[in-house]
């Protein structure tokens, strides 16, 4: 046994607390190595991730592109609508025919005396082909023919003056000789004359040409006469201002071709309620006077390319139309009220053809016409948004702007949904069909509305009341969820396929269809809220 | 300036920590830190500048002083409040994270995501006693840096969890805090023998006046309604409303926003010039009650500092809310909104890191007779902020620890613990080599860090000098 003294025994004391203190102190220190990170590798996870997508309201001003042949009439929002204007067709009838007199017309065994004492005259009217009656014309061409018999045994000198045929402000003169016994004759073109009706010519002769026939025979008898024929044929004006009799120009055909683009789709699909179909028919004259004519048997017919048809008709049912024209114009309208055209707008025809028989002047009145003048026709339809559709299809497949990068980030989504509320104040049903396809165009998946029995993406029309006006718009509820499996496949999608069903609900108000009758306004709102979310699988290496 | 003061404040949250006596926060001597920070009632000399200046008489020695040979007084604290080693390893080794395990690592953030670090450094300390009559004198020249930032929970949320529908995160407990200062201190203390009764005994009061050097400020403020929140229909609000005031040493060469003059790189020196300048002042008294027990009580780093050199406030408040992301301007306005706007200031004052030090020690001798050796010096503190300055916080600490000297070459062991505060729990151990003339001293606030490692949250290594004669 080992005896300490006072201090040897606090140091041995002391010696051994400290080796226990050291002990426990190397023993804890050894309990915890320190293992410090030298590899860190960025971790993985999923995570939530909701955003707002549309929240918005839209009024079909905003939805429909600015068009030029679509305005809005009205200024209000209870009245104000679309209208859907077509271009203004035009076609001219030139109507040369008209201006000519080409009858031949004759005076004869006119008895002209003459004499070797003194030079004789005589005033002859020869009378315009066709019964014309000439104020002023142009001729363009024209023939005068004059015989004469000069039954004397001298030489007769035979001078003809037309004071209404100018040229360079003289009037026609033609001179000829009549050799003893014999037979003269002499044919002159009127080309180039001018024809003002002579100021002292009487009105009863204003349907004929004057001619002032003088003669003379030197050395000849005292008194004898010549036996004269005059004609007159083929008069072709420039112009004329005067009568021209009625003359039918025959029937004659104008189509306008219509261009109707992506309205072709909606070929049997849609009724419309209203439309206008405005025919212009002027008389295209410098002339202030000018002849009025006459359309008959006027059929409107509208023509698809694959050559059905349908016709415009009256109130009666008639598809022949008379039209008359004074005044060198004239305006109609056509209406559901006064023709069927409703039913001949909706058609949608690619052309429209107008046939109809000329006359010119069917009233036999004095008026101006030249050779340049025409008949032009001007057309033009619009119709306002109040109609009904019929289920009405529009497809196409569209490609995705989905990178390859893209898709590596996409596939890394394990869930994905998009939630679209839609209270919806137009007054039309839409249902669509998405498919989404590869880069072969095979199909990957549907969506499908997970929200709906059917699983069917519609959005439910607005609610109309008889007049098809909206009263209450529709709510409706789409929910679109993707599962993993196919937010891989979405990763693999480069088209979409849609389809876009647009139609009216069905009702009795319309006979034709059935589709019921809706007025669509500018002011019908669509409103949209649209949200949705993703499942994501953040993996902090691809982010690098 | 983004450059500048990014680089600024990651220097200053990641820095390294020495010897310092500073706030209810900061680390302190090698001695107080291995005592769990435990420094009111027993610091002495030198080290009881900025705790409490009354004690520099609380030693024999007539001469003591700190210079950087030959050790350092070099401290190293770096840590944050809510992950540790293992949750590194655990949460990063490219693991896909299980419901259960995202729902475990966010709430290592429950209690905020504290990232903090503070570097402080006596370029000079140096103490004598004169006649009791007279009293002490001491001067000292100490740096701080110091800087924490407090991630919001609600970032580790949206990370793991992203934005359901109808939830809301706050982000209002963001915190930025940093500043770099030096502080020139000229103390005096006096022990006051005619105060005595039969129950005090031996009162001693001093006084540190101190001037401020402030070379670097960045502070958050004013941070309330900073949320996002998505609602109904997933409908995204945003709202800011913070501010953070700036100041920089002309030598920073910081450039802001508005700042349309060219600025050249930063020239960052021991001593640059300073962007604001203040004064403070520590009060204190040591008593020893029933002849057994020294208590003290002191207030330190009363004042402030004027910030008057490239003061900025860079600010947001917006509020900001997106239901459509097809909406051009929605997105526009997003990008519009949440940029912060900086606008330069005259000036600002901050307060010093005011604390309240109360400590209360006594010494068990067990030399004059029983089995236990040496000598057992044990202690409690309370510190409590009155601002949140950086260093300084509003919640109350409280640490106790012990001291264990037992004879002349034998090391002194020093083990304390540490509750509340900014940090919560920690637990102290150090050594000290008491060779006479000089004193070694080495510690670790965060022992747990060294005897589970891998579990520590906070690492710190501390060493110190102190010559005396």
């Amino acid at each position: 046994m080992v005896i300490y003294g006072r201090m040897e025994l606090k140091k041995h004391i002391l010696t051994k607390h400290y080796k226990i203190l050291f002990v426990i102190f190397i023993a804890l220190w050894n309990s915890g190595c320190i293992d410090l990170p030298t590899d860190l590798k960025a971790p993985q996870w999923d995570v939530d991730l909701n955003v707002p997508i549309v929240s918005r309201s839209y009024t079909l001003n905003d939805i429909i592109k600015q068009q030029n042949y679509i305005s809005i009439s009205g200024s209000s929002s209870a009245d104000s609508i679309y209208i859907i204007q077509s271009e203004k067709y035009a076609q001219s009838i030139n109507i040369a025919d008209f201006v000519k007199a080409t009858t031949e017309t004759s005076l004869t065994g006119n008895l002209i005396p003459v004499s070797s004492l003194i030079d004789t005259s005589i005033a002859i009217y020869l009378p315009i082909p066709d019964g014309a009656v000439l104020n002023k014309a142009v001729f363009s061409s024209g023939t005068l023919k004059f015989h004469v018999i000069n039954p004397a045994s001298v030489t007769a000198n035979i001078t003809i003056t037309f004071p209404g045929i100018i040229k360079d402000n003289s009037a026609l003169k033609i001179t000829m000789y009549a050799l003893p016994g014999d037979n003269g004759a002499v044919q002159y073109s009127l080309a180039g004359y001018n024809y003002s009706l002579p100021q002292n010519q009487q009105s009863v002769n204003q349907n004929k040409i004057q001619m002032i026939v003088g003669a003379s025979m030197p050395n000849g008898p005292l008194l004898s006469f010549l036996d004269m024929d005059f004609y007159c044929s083929d008069f072709y004006f420039s112009s004329v201002t005067g009568y021209l009799p009625a003359r039918d120009l025959g029937t004659k055909t104008n189509s306008f071709v219509i261009n109707l683009g992506k309205a072709e789709d909606y070929r049997d699909k849609v009724s419309l309620k209203s439309s206008n179909l405005n025919l212009n028919i002027n008389c295209i004259s410098q002339n202030q006077n000018p002849f009025g004519f006459e359309l008959t048997n006027v059929n409107i017919i509208g023509e698809r390319e694959d050559g059905s048809k349908i016709y415009l008709l009256d109130s009666t049912g008639s598809r022949n139309f008379t039209i008359k024209i004074n005044n060198g114009s004239y305006y109609y309208q056509f209406t559901q009220n006064n023709s069927n055209l409703n039913s001949f707008i909706s058609f949608l025809p690619s052309k429209v053809t107008l046939n109809a028989d000329y006359i010119m002047n069917p009233d036999g009145a004095t008026g101006t016409v030249a050779v340049t003048d025409s008949i032009k026709f001007t057309t033009d339809f619009s119709t306002s948004s109040a109609l009904a559709f019929e289920s009405s299809m529009i497809a196409d497949t569209v490609s995705v702007n989905i990178t390859d990068q893209d898709s590596i980030k996409i596939k890394d989504a394990k869930t994905a949904y998009i939630n679209v509320d839609a209270q919806n104040g137009i007054p039309l049903n839409t249902t669509l069909d998405v498919t989404l396809l590869d880069r072969q165009y095979k199909t990957l998946f549907t969506l499908k509305n997970s929200n709906s029995v059917k699983q069917t993406i519609a959005i439910d029309p607005a609610a109309v009341n008889s007049n098809g006006e909206v009263i209450n718009a529709a709510n409706s509820n789409l929910v679109i969820q993707l599962d993993s499996t196919q937010t891989k496949m979405l990763s693999a999608a480069r088209y979409v396929a849609y389809s876009a069903y647009v139609y009216t609900n069905t009702s009795n108000n319309n006979p034709v269809s059935g589709a019921k009758y809706v007025t669509i306004r500018p002011n019908n709102t669509l409103k949209l809220n649209v949200y949705g979310g993703v499942k994501y699988h953040v993996n902090t290496d691809d982010l690098k | 300036m983004k450059t500048t003061a990014i680089l600024f404040l990651i220097s200053i949250v990641l820095s390294v920590n020495a010897f310092a006596q500073y706030g209810s926060e900061a680390v302190t001597d090698a001695r107080s830190m291995g005592m769990g920070k435990t420094a009111n009632a027993t610091s002495q000399g030198v080290y009881s500048l900025g705790i409490n200046p009354a004690r520099l008489v609380k030693t024999e020695e007539r001469i003591d002083f700190v210079t950087a040979l030959p050790l350092p007084h070099v401290s190293v604290s770096a840590g944050t409040n809510f992950i540790t080693i293992n949750d590194i390893n655990y949460y990063f080794d490219g693991k896909t994270y299980s419901d259960n395990d995202k729902r475990n690592l966010n709430s290592l953030f429950n209690n905020g995501g504290l990232i903090n670090g503070d570097c402080s450094f006596t370029l000079l300390s140096f103490a004598i006693r004169l006649k009791p009559s007279i009293g002490a004198f001491a001067f000292s020249i100490n740096d701080v840096v110091d800087g924490n930032f407090t991630v919001p929970r609600a970032v580790s949320s949206v990370l793991l969890n992203g934005n359901p529908e109808n939830s809301s995160y706050s982000f209002d407990d963001t915190k930025l805090r940093g500043w770099w200062i030096r502080n020139y201190s000229l103390s005096y203390a006096k022990k006051i023998d005619e105060v005595k009764t039969s129950v005090f005994d031996k009162l001693s009061a001093g006084i540190s006046i101190k001037y401020y050097q402030g070379f670097a400020y960045a502070k958050s403020e004013n941070l309330n309604g900073n949320s996002i929140r998505t609602g109904t229909d997933n409908v995204i609000s945003l709202n800011t409303n913070y501010s953070v005031k700036t100041a920089f040493s002309d030598n920073f060469h910081v450039k802001y926003a508005f700042d349309t003059t060219a600025k050249k790189d930063a020239e960052v020196s021991p001593f640059s010039s300073p962007a604001g300048t203040g004064f403070g002042i520590d009060l204190g008294f040591n008593v020893t009650v029933c002849k057994e027990y020294d208590v003290a009580l002191a207030i330190t780093d009363i004042g402030g500092i004027t910030w008057n050199k490239n003061t900025a406030l860079t600010y947001s408040d917006m509020q900001y809310s997106l239901n459509d992301i097809f909406n051009k301007d929605q997105r526009d306005s997003l990008k519009n909104k949440f940029k912060s706007v900086s606008k330069p200031v005259e000036s600002f004052s901050t307060g010093l890191p005011t604390t309240l030090r109360f400590g209360i020690a006594r010494t068990f001798d067990f030399n004059d007779g029983g089995s236990f050796p040496g000598k057992l010096l044990v202690a409690l503190d309370i510190n409590q902020g009155f601002n949140d300055e950086p260093g300084n916080s509003t919640k109350t600490r409280v640490s106790f620890g012990g001291e264990w000297i037992t004879a002349r070459g034998v090391p002194i062991l020093r083990t304390g613990f540490s509750f509340g505060g900014l940090y919560g729990f920690h637990w102290g151990l150090g050594l000290g080599i008491d060779t006479g003339p000089l004193e070694f001293n080495f510690a670790t606030f965060d022992l747990q860090s060294f005897l589970k490692p891998n579990s520590a949250k906070y690492i710190s290594v501390a060493l110190d000098s102190r010559w005396k004669f």
